[in-house]
């Protein structure tokens, strides 16, 4: 008997309430039990707070995360403008949740805040947390960091920010029957149980590289002394005028930066948001000054190859166990990239874990995972990602 | 009543009391017997009693229809033999050819002739 | 290993810039480093044994620790040429001073100002090792005199045959690296150009995803049903619609399959037949019925798809819903075709009832009775012949306007249509002329009762709208495999703008209806729909108050014999 009992379920029922009901129902029929914990993504076409009661209703005296979303993964591919959920039950896990409020304000405290009730509550050591971040306001990286000043510089966080199918307006996350805005919650994982992830982006460094000689937090000034917005000048034949119009983040994210970090085959991605007639970048997460830059260019083969090798990653550190459930946080920009190829992206993860496990996962406005997929405790480093897909696959 | 014995019967079937009367008025004048009836069921109970010489019959009445009638006296040998004018108002292609399979002689459209040339069909017919 | 190479990584877009940090940082460290042992061997020989020359290296020591120190500060953070100058300079000073004077002159020191020239000609330039050695002569030669010793002008021939080497390789070594650099800056541009052509590749790919999204919603949400097939007749593109009415289930895939391969699934098994097992455009429309105990209609046409340039990619087949179109007009040719029968009714009774009375059979009557009761019956004469061209029109439209075809003469019809008319023709005074066919004309295949009534009313307009006394020609001839009639007249015309309905239901010309003119507006549109029956055609000529010509042709039966 698995020790992981894990069931999926999705609806476009356009009644929200009714929608969060039928997706809930029929991950937890998958199990035939009361299930521990759910998790839930959502679409913004739907109202959030019925959404969430219809899940209440179904699955009562479970833990319930989640967050609205770009687009929906389950075991049939991805969909959009649906609920999706999953439906988990175990014996030999334990789940524990910790709410981070006031993202804009500060990121770092918000995700302090969310580590420490976490740690406090929950009945034995944490061995694994899953992120869910607000996707829009404040910094990513700077959550994390927050996050790991209570759990440790080498706990290991995988997770997403929060979507709102593209529209970059406002994104929620769910804490148990609340829908909250500029906020963070973090899932902690106790107990004995094998687990692995997998972080892999597959974009690919073009150009000469550049030093990030001026930056604050997200807000990257310079390259090589110059205005950093001239890389985009450079690459796209674009004047500035063109990039500052509207936010660069439309043209450019299918083609990042990448930053080279110590501890990942590949460079980590920094996507851009938006540039000022200063020529000023600003990024989805921090980029450290003295960095080294690369422009990253993306190709949809590559990308299916880099989410095939993410779950051999973690499959590799499953040692031999069956996988019973799988977790994807997939960008959004991705799917931009692969645009109708993107149901390739999971066929290929499934090809690799089972195309039967329960699987449930959503298009992100970041992820949040170890970089290089490393989960060893003395090395692990969990990061802010961009552009990447990471996958999260728990065993026996 | 011996002068009734030669006199040709005819039965007419009308459901319209104004036209019995006008062509009864003419065949009588013209030196036949009339039995008239004000429907397809009474029509055919008063052939079967009378066994005339020819039928006059309508075909959209009450209780039973010209065809209707039609059929009951097809499935009798002796009454199928009997001449049947049709008088109606109604008329269209399908209809016609269906009577005439039926074994109807004529057909005649109300508004297309005056009792006169009905007189004068009918003399044709049976004289 | 990582933490001991770490500070020599350097970074610069610029090789040369690249190597020389780099060459600067690999000297300094391992003179940092050598210093850091030579401190350690000084101090710990001070403390035992008593070494010669134990202050000197300790002072050197310290003398490279801290100029190393200064100058790797300022090629990290500052410009590398200048920390280049300055190792020099700090190198040459400190090799000046270890070495006692004599020992300089005496060309002892040659060795040690050998890494001087090379390491001068490596990382600033390769011609620096000239001056490098130039001043190495200089200052040689000057302690040599100052020490009133006779320079050795072979000390200074091998410093220039070491400047010399030391040139040639570093120069090789540049140009080799200038090359990557050219290399390097091509690679560059050519990834702009990469990216540029990508992004807008990138562009026009959403472009044409946003396009056939539209596409597909307004395919999607189209209410008639839509299958496009290539010119195998495999399935290209089918939309909800179709698939709902066809009843093939959403999730079948028969995208790429032929429709041969697919008549299994719900009704296009009947949809192939109707459209004869194969699919082409014939221009036709089909109708299919489908449905168990609710029938459904649905008109079917093929229609091909082609591009810009004229190129047929496929054929699209359109099932229009037209059941309830069909219902509608059921009801209400059922409704025309009830009405007149019942208005028939009443008007028989009145016709027989005015026929006995006029005929006399009711008892003698006046003439002047005569003659109302008369112009009574006429009214009801028009009443039925206008309900008798709606029964025909109701006919004509529900499909039972049946024909029945026999061999007829058409010259027997105008005659016979002309004498029935006759009354008519008399009482308005037309000047009526039938040219009667100069040859004898062939039998015609059609239908007797018909064809009479649309010479009838042919006949009958052109002599109704004609002014008393006018003029009505009808002239009957073959014309080829036709037989072909002329109706003309001198009448009212028709207006020139209301040419367009004249063959429609109820059309009637304003000035004939100015005129008081009796009429249905039935009789054309009766005649054109039995003329093309007869696979026949008709059209006309006309200008208002000169007249009115009419042209009938109808097609001879190849396979009959002439008239007699």
């Amino acid at each position: 008997m698995a020790s992981i009992q894990a069931g999926v379920g999705k609806s476009n029922n356009p009644d929200s309430q009714k929608a969060g009901q039928e997706a809930a129902r029929q991950a937890i029929g998958q199990i035939g039990k009361s299930p521990d914990l759910m998790i839930i993504y959502s679409s913004v076409a739907l109202n959030q707070e019925q959404m969430l009661r219809g899940v209440c209703e179904e699955a009562k005296g479970a833990l319930i995360v989640g967050c609205s979303d770009s687009g929906e993964i389950t075991n049939d591919g991805p969909t959009s403008r649906q609920v999706a959920a999953m439906a988990i039950a175990s014996d030999k896990i334990k789940f524990t949740v910790g709410l981070g409020k006031n993202v804009a304000a500060d990121s770092y405290r918000a995700g302090q805040e969310a580590a420490q009730e976490l740690v406090k509550k929950a009945p034995a050591e944490v061995s694994l947390g899953v992120s869910f971040l607000e996707g829009l306001t404040g910094n990513g990286a700077a959550i994390i960091r927050g996050m790991l000043s209570v759990l440790g510089e080498h706990f290991p966080i995988i997770g997403g920010s929060a979507g709102d199918d593209f529209n970059f307006k406002k994104t929620y996350v769910y804490c148990q029957d609340q829908v909250l805005n500029d906020a963070v919650v973090i899932l902690g994982l106790s107990g004995k149980f094998s687990w692995g992830v997998g972080v892999r982006h597959g974009w690919e460094p073009i150009g000469l590289p550049m030093r990030a000689t001026k930056s604050e937090g997200a807000v990257l000034k310079e390259l090589d002394n110059l205005p950093a917005l001239k890389i985009y000048e450079d690459y796209f034949g674009k004047k500035a005028e063109e990039l500052t119009k509207e936010p660069i983040a439309r043209m450019a994210y299918t083609y990042p930066l990448g930053m080279s970090v110590k501890g990942s085959p590949e460079l980590l991605i920094r996507d851009v948001v938006i540039a000022n007639e200063k020529g000023e970048i600003t990024c989805a997460a921090e980029i450290p000054q003295g960095s080294e830059i690369r422009l990253m260019l993306g190709d949809s083969e590559k990308a299916i190859r880099a989410a095939r090798q993410a779950a051999k990653n973690a499959s590799g550190q499953l040692k031999n166990s069956p996988a019973r459930a799988i977790f994807i946080f997939d960008c959004m920009a991705r799917h931009k990239l692969l645009g109708e190829q993107i149901g390739k992206e999971i066929e290929a993860v499934q090809e690799v874990l089972g195309s039967k496990v329960p699987l449930i996962g959503f298009y992100t406005y970041g992820e949040q995972a170890p970089l290089g997929g490393d989960i060893n405790r003395d090395t692990c480093r969990s990061e802010f990602h961009n552009e990447t897909m990471c996958l999260l696959v728990l065993g026996d | 009543m011996s002068r009734d014995q030669h006199k040709k019967k005819i039965v007419l079937v009308e459901d319209e009391a104004i036209l019995i009367k006008l062509l009864e008025d003419k065949l009588v004048s013209e030196g036949y017997q009339i039995v008239t009836a004000r429907d397809g069921a009474e029509g055919l109970e008063k052939i079967k009693e009378e066994k005339p010489d020819l039928v006059l019959l309508d075909i959209i009445m009450p209780k039973m229809g010209g065809f209707e009638v039609m059929e009951e006296l097809n499935k009798d040998e002796i009454l199928a033999k009997t001449p049947v004018i049709i008088v109606s108002n109604s008329g269209q292609p399908f209809e016609l050819e269906r009577a005439k399979k039926m074994g109807v002689k004529d057909w005649l459209i109300k508004t297309e002739f005056d009792p006169k040339e009905v007189v004068e069909k009918v003399k044709n017919l049976i004289g | 290993m990582a933490s001991f190479i770490r500070p020599l990584e350097t970074f610069s877009s610029d090789l040369q810039e690249i190597r020389r940090r780099k060459l600067l940082n690999i000297l300094l460290l391992s003179l940092i480093y050598c210093a850091l042992v030579g401190v350690v061997f000084a101090l710990v020989s001070w403390l035992g044994l008593n070494l010669p020359n134990q202050l000197l290296l300790f002072g050197l020591c310290l003398y490279v620790l801290a100029t190393s120190s200064i100058v790797y500060i300022i090629n990290r953070y500052g410009s590398s040429r200048f920390a280049s100058v300055l190792f020099l300079i700090f190198m040459g000073m400190g090799i000046i001073l270890s070495d006692e004077a004599s020992e300089i002159a005496t060309g002892q020191t040659l060795l040690a100002f050998v890494p001087f020239v090379v390491i001068g000609s490596f990382i600033l330039s390769p011609s620096v090792s000239f001056i490098l050695a130039a001043i190495v002569s200089v200052v040689v030669t000057a302690i040599t005199l100052a020490l009133n010793l006779i320079p050795n002008p072979f000390v200074i021939i091998t410093f220039f045959m070491i400047a010399f080497v030391s040139w040639l390789s570093a120069r090789s070594f540049q140009e080799g690296l200038e090359d990557l650099q050219i290399l390097n800056h091509e690679l560059d541009r050519i990834a702009k150009m990469l990216v540029r052509r990508d992004l807008e590749l990138t562009y026009s790919k959403e472009e044409i995803i946003t396009e056939k999204g539209k596409i597909d919603s307004v395919v999607n949400s189209l209410v008639d049903g839509l299958i496009m097939v290539d010119e195998k007749e495999r399935v290209m593109l089918i939309n909800p619609k179709a698939k709902v009415v066809l009843k093939v289930k959403e999730e079948e895939n028969v995208i790429g399959r032929t429709l041969s391969e697919l008549t299994n699934l719900g009704y296009l098994k009947n949809l192939y037949e109707i459209l004869g097992n194969k699919v082409e455009w014939t221009g036709k429309q089909y109708e299919l019925q489908i449905g168990e105990r609710l029938k459904r209609t649905f008109q079917v046409r093929t229609t091909p798809v082609v591009t810009k340039s004229q190129q047929i990619i496929g054929l699209l087949i359109i099932l229009y819903d037209i059941t309830r179109e069909k219902e509608i007009e059921r009801m209400k040719t059922e409704f025309v075709s009830i009405a007149a029968h019942q208005l028939r009714t009443p008007l028989s009774s009145i016709k027989w009832a005015l026929r006995l009375v006029l005929d006399g059979d009711l008892g003698k009557i006046s003439p002047k009775q005569v003659e109302v009761l008369e112009s009574g019956y006429q009214s009801n004469e028009r009443m039925i012949r206008l309900i008798n061209d709606l029964l025909d029109v109701a006919r004509i439209e529900e499909g039972h306007f049946l024909y029945k075809f026999s061999l007829v003469s058409l010259e027997d019809i105008v005659k016979k249509v002309i004498k029935s008319l006759a009354d008519l023709i008399s009482a308005k005074k037309i000047m009526f002329n039938f040219r009667k066919p100069e040859k004898p004309l062939p039998l015609v295949r059609a239908d007797i009762e018909k064809i009479e009534l649309a010479v009838q009313n042919l006949l009958e307009n052109a002599i109704r709208y004609s002014k008393d006394g006018g003029k009505v020609i009808v002239d009957l001839n073959q014309e080829k495999e036709n037989v072909k009639m002329e109706i003309s007249d001198n009448g009212i015309g028709i207006p020139e703008q209301q040419k367009p309905q004249v063959f429609t239901k109820f059309y009637r010309g304003y000035n004939a209806i100015k005129a008081g003119t009796e009429g249905s507006g039935l009789g054309l549109f009766i005649t054109k729909n039995i003329i093309e029956e007869h696979g026949g055609k008709i059209w006309f000529e006309s200008e208002e108050q000169k007249g009115t010509t009419f042209w009938v042709a109808i097609p001879i039966n190849p396979d009959l014999k002439y008239q007699n």
